[in-house]
């Protein structure tokens, strides 16, 4: 188990350097000139070559390159240029209300897609089932910021249940701000979900030693819960730490919808203005975040499932 | 009377336009404390016909009967008495010891999950419990193998476990489905004895699956052989091994190397053609096809074990005129 | 070892009987998928011809009108016809979905092909630059390539091509892994043909495959993160029209004008069951992003 987990770990360190790389390998691969795109068209090629100087951008590309990668490491991200503030006092103020907006939508789906999955397990191949693929199908189909929008209509503006724009105060504030938008995000979710759940449910149900536990007696319910849905979870979990890089770019955009201040926005904000820095940060933050999910399902893993651990010694 | 009566079992599953028959009116009995054994090819519904016991049948199967233990009647319990039937009276062993166990609990967990929910016991006295019943099936340092996977344990090692499991309430009746098809010659040895082991000390009655009529002969006192749905010779091993009356069952007994079957001194390695598969049969008798004393009537043939010599009765009306001229030509 | 060797004709039956059971009726999925996605496919390409208006010309007076008969799906703020705007928009949005996928969809498959079949250095590389790729979340990347190209189409046809090629380089890089041990490949080998030969002639076709399949999901990310651009400016610019633009500039309008923002999202939701029942069709439900 030790060798396994280092090993994992080793990966997810070369992968990190990899999205830091990227990242920062973007700006000369790209066509464009972000500097002259960043400072607009009336810029002399004099004040341009200033502001390349001042993010460093005239050093070698490998000293450039170690100085970004020191800089993340002791977060020291830099200044951002249109905000005039540090990029990390910036990330601070705007982290809560995004992973705050990517739990909420991500329990929304589990809520929803672990029953869906269930029934259409236990009714695979009969109406109900194929009324539930259907039904995910839509929720797939439908762009997240467009159903935002729809919610909107129907239960802020028309119905006016819940706010439809900004982010409240306090607890019961935060929760009755985020619920359209987290509404809207998980049914994006749902259709994987609900797809990877059943099929691992079907599977494991078919399996001898569930039929097994039935010979022995054992209810239903205790069948599913300790015998079949223990084990088949797995996959979902992985899915959704996978997924977890497709709920930020639905943040991106429902943040601009419901006018929450989040990362997304940030982003957002950044990109139209060229705030080139700010862009690169947010990028490989995003990036590392889906690393480190991964690392930690592929750990969770060995924990829950014996047979993944190689090496496991034999008694 | 006797612990366990079926009598006309039928189980359909859905096919195109209608329902294809794959047990089709098995009769069966076991007594108190005795083994029986059931013996046919793979496809034959032996499995199908052993589970009707605990009723447990593929969601979409059909299955109609009279089941009979011990006096109740299983095609009539309720939900709740159904489960206690699983769990009190009638244990089951399954073929493939690598997947009839949940790959991520400890081996002694499942002993003793078993303990507690069946047996109501708590968590303590169903470890220690657990621990002397790993030992009753003769597995050695039972304390460590408790904390073992599934996938730590060898076949055999694990075949072991599932008995555990099986006797674990003190049931009537074992129903072993083919456990030593997986296993290698001398742990089939090994878990028979332990089977009649058990067997003999709780006083429980076996019902042995097999595809294998060396294992059969081995093990049991009475055998019913199965082809293609249907119960087509049955009778007292010894008398069955001595004189085989059905064609399918003086081919199944022809194509073991280790008996010498009565009168017959060609051998042949395996019965030769395919077993039919589910439904591919109409009426008259699902042999024919391979059948080397098939003739024009075989088609009208409806199936009804006549008796033949004491407690023997088999399927095939044609019998008598067979082993004329068979021992005319073996002769 | 024979049924290995005779899985390209085992495809072929395939593909044959999923089109009898179209014609029949009976693969629902696969026909509804397709008579959707068909009626679409048409209607953007005779946009000019089916179009009533331009897609451009204001009518002031006309602004903010229901559906009618005059205007199918009602007007927009400035009385443009929302009818012939959404054709001409799903005009531009299938075009540059269609381009951008299959795009990222050969550069994948070739990669990845070629990758799985010699392996060594150039297989580590592309790996651990497809494997860097997929970490990244697909819109940050993308507005990361808009932010340094400039918002417009190209910026996201970029974008989504840069990040769209890994998935296929990783499906068809393992198939190939297993295609090339099977005996009809080993079988070229030993008749002496060359090594190109083998791949493009006899393992290509069948590895393909899988990644159309998984085309039929990766179309409809692809539409909904380009419609999503679009919404949020960063797609197609004034005064073109693809339907994420429509949406956002009905978005001001939702109570009083529902139908600027509700209509193009319908349409964009048709688009994407329809993809996915053809997905469901061939696969019969059997692939999800899970056994990726
Ligand atoms: N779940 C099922 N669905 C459809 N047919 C089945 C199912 N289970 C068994 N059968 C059919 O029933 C027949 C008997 O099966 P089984 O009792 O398992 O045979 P055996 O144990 O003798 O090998 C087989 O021919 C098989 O095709
Ligand atoms: S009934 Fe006919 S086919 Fe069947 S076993 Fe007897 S002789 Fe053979
Ligand atoms: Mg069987």
């Amino acid at each position: 188990m030790g060798a396994y987990v280092v090993r994992r770990i080793g990966i997810s360190v070369v992968q990190l350097l990899g999205v830091a790389f990227f990242a920062f390998m973007l700006i000369h691969f790209v066509p464009g000139n972000p500097i002259a795109n960043m400072l607009g068209p009336r810029a002399t090629p004099r004040e341009i070559d200033l502001v390349s100087a001042r993010l460093g951008l005239t050093k070698p590309l490998p000293q450039q390159f170690w100085l970004f990668l020191v800089h993340l490491v002791t977060f020291h991200f830099g200044q951002s240029i249109t905000f005039g503030q540090s990029i990390s006092s910036l990330i601070t103020q705007r982290v809560v209300p995004s992973i705050a907006l990517i739990s909420y939508g991500t329990i929304v789906a589990i809520v929803l897609g672990v029953p869906l999955a269930v029934i259409a397990a236990l009714k695979a191949e009969t109406a109900t089932d194929h009324a539930v693929r259907v039904f995910t199908s839509v929720s797939f189909a439908m762009p997240t910021f467009w159903s935002g929008l729809i919610l909107a209509i129907i239960f802020g503006l028309k119905l006016g249940w819940l706010p439809v724009s900004g982010y409240g105060a306090g607890f019961g504030g935060i929760v009755r701000s985020l619920t359209l938008p987290a509404i809207a995000l998980g049914l994006s979710l749902l259709a994987v979900i609900v797809r990877t759940l059943r099929s691992s449910l079907r599977h494991t149900m078919a399996l001898e030693y569930v039929e097994a536990a039935r010979a022995r007696g054992f209810t239903t319910r205790r069948v599913l819960i300790r015998h079949v849905f223990r084990n088949a979870v797995m996959p979902t979990v992985t899915v959704l730490a996978v997924s977890v890089g497709f709920l930020i770019g639905g943040t991106v955009v429902l943040e601009q919808v419901f006018q929450i201040p989040g990362l997304g926005t940030l982003l957002f904000q950044a990109v139209e203005q060229r705030d080139y820095p700010l862009v690169e940060t947010l990028a490989v933050l995003a990036g590392s975040l889906v690393v480190l999910l991964n690392l930690g399902t592929d750990l969770l893993q060995a924990t829950v499932d014996p047979r993944v651990r190689p090496g496991a010694k034999s008694v | 009377m006797s612990l366990l009566t079926i009598e006309n079992l039928r189980i359909a599953f859905p096919a195109r336009g209608g329902f294809t028959e794959v047990v089709r009116g098995v009769n069966l009995e076991v007594q108190q404390g005795e083994t029986v054994g059931l013996v046919g090819e793979s496809g034959s519904g032996k499995s199908l016909s052993c589970r009707s016991i605990i009723r447990l049948m593929p969601s979409h199967a059909q299955m109609t009967a009279n089941v009979q233990f011990d006096g109740c009647d299983v095609m009539a319990m309720s939900r709740k008495a159904l489960r206690d039937h699983r769990a009190h009276n009638v244990g089951m062993i399954f073929q493939d010891p690598f997947s009839c166990f949940n790959p991520t609990k400890r081996i002694g967990e499942q002993v003793a999950e078993t303990l507690r929910v069946n047996a109501g016991m708590d968590k303590s006295s169903a470890h220690a419990r657990a621990i002397e019943l790993l030992a009753s099936v003769e597995i050695d340092r039972p304390e460590q193998r408790y904390r073992a996977f599934p996938h730590e344990l060898s076949g055999g090692m694990r075949q072991r476990v599932m008995i555990a499991i099986a006797i674990s309430a003190g049931p009537r009746l074992l129903i072993a489905d083919e456990p030593t098809t997986a296993l290698d010659v001398t742990t089939q040895a090994q878990i028979l004895k332990l089977i009649e082991q058990r067997r003999r000390d709780l006083n429980m009655a076996v019902l042995l699956v097999s595809h294998d009529f060396g294992v059969i002969a081995q093990a049991c006192q009475r055998v019913a052989v199965m082809y293609g749905g249907y119960v087509v010779e049955s009778g007292p091993v010894t008398e069955i091994c001595a004189r085989p009356q059905h064609p399918y069952t003086r081919a199944l007994l022809e194509s073991i190397p280790s008996l010498e079957s009565a009168g017959h001194h060609v051998r042949r390695a395996g019965i030769p053609g395919q077993p039919p598969s589910a439904g591919e049969t109409g009426p008259g008798c699902p042999f024919a096809g391979r059948c080397a004393f098939a003739r024009p009537e075989c088609a009208g043939v409806d199936m009804s074990l006549e008796v033949v010599g004491d407690a023997h009765a088999t399927a095939c009306p044609f019998v008598r005129t067979i082993s004329a001229t068979s021992e005319a030509g073996g002769a | 070892m024979s049924d290995l060797a005779t899985r390209p004709v085992m495809k072929r039956r395939r593909i044959y009987r999923l089109w009898r059971s179209f014609l029949r009726a009976q693969n629902w999925e696969l026909s509804t998928g397709l008579v959707i996605i068909a009626i679409m496919v048409l209607a953007a390409l005779l946009a000019p011809y089916i179009a009533p208006y331009h897609p451009n010309q204001i009518n002031i007076v006309d602004s903010l009108q229901a559906p009618s008969w005059h205007h199918w799906m009602g007007t927009d703020f400035v009385g443009r016809d929302v009818f012939s705007r959404v054709l001409y928009g799903l005009r531009v949005d299938l075009l540059v979905v269609a381009v951008i996928t299959y795009l990222g969809l050969i550069v994948g498959v070739t990669l990845g092909t070629i990758s799985g079949y010699i392996g060594g250095w150039f297989d580590a590389v592309i790996g651990r630059v497809a494997d860097t790729v997929i970490a990244f979340p697909f819109i940050v990347l993308v507005l990361a390539v808009v932010a340094i190209v400039g918002p417009g189409l190209k910026g996201v046809g970029i974008g989504i091509v840069i990040v769209g090629w890994a998935l296929y380089f990783r499906l068809s890089r393992s198939e190939m892994l297993v295609m090339r041990e099977q005996p009809f490949i080993m079988a070229t080998k030993a008749l002496g043909y060359s090594h190109l030969r083998a791949i493009f002639r006899h393992a290509l076709p069948n590895l393909i495959r899988t990644s159309l399949v998984y085309s039929t999901v990766d179309v409809v990310v692809n539409m909904l993160v380009i419609a999503g651009l679009s919404y949020l400016g960063l797609g197609q610019q004034a005064p073109g029209a693809d339907l994420g633009s429509i949406i956002a500039s009905g978005q001001s309008y939702l109570l009083s004008a529902w139908w600027i923002t509700t209509i193009p999202g319908v349409v964009l939701m048709l688009f994407g069951i329809g993809v996915s029942l053809i997905g469901d069709g061939i696969t019969r439900g059997d692939l999800t992003l899970g056994s990726l």
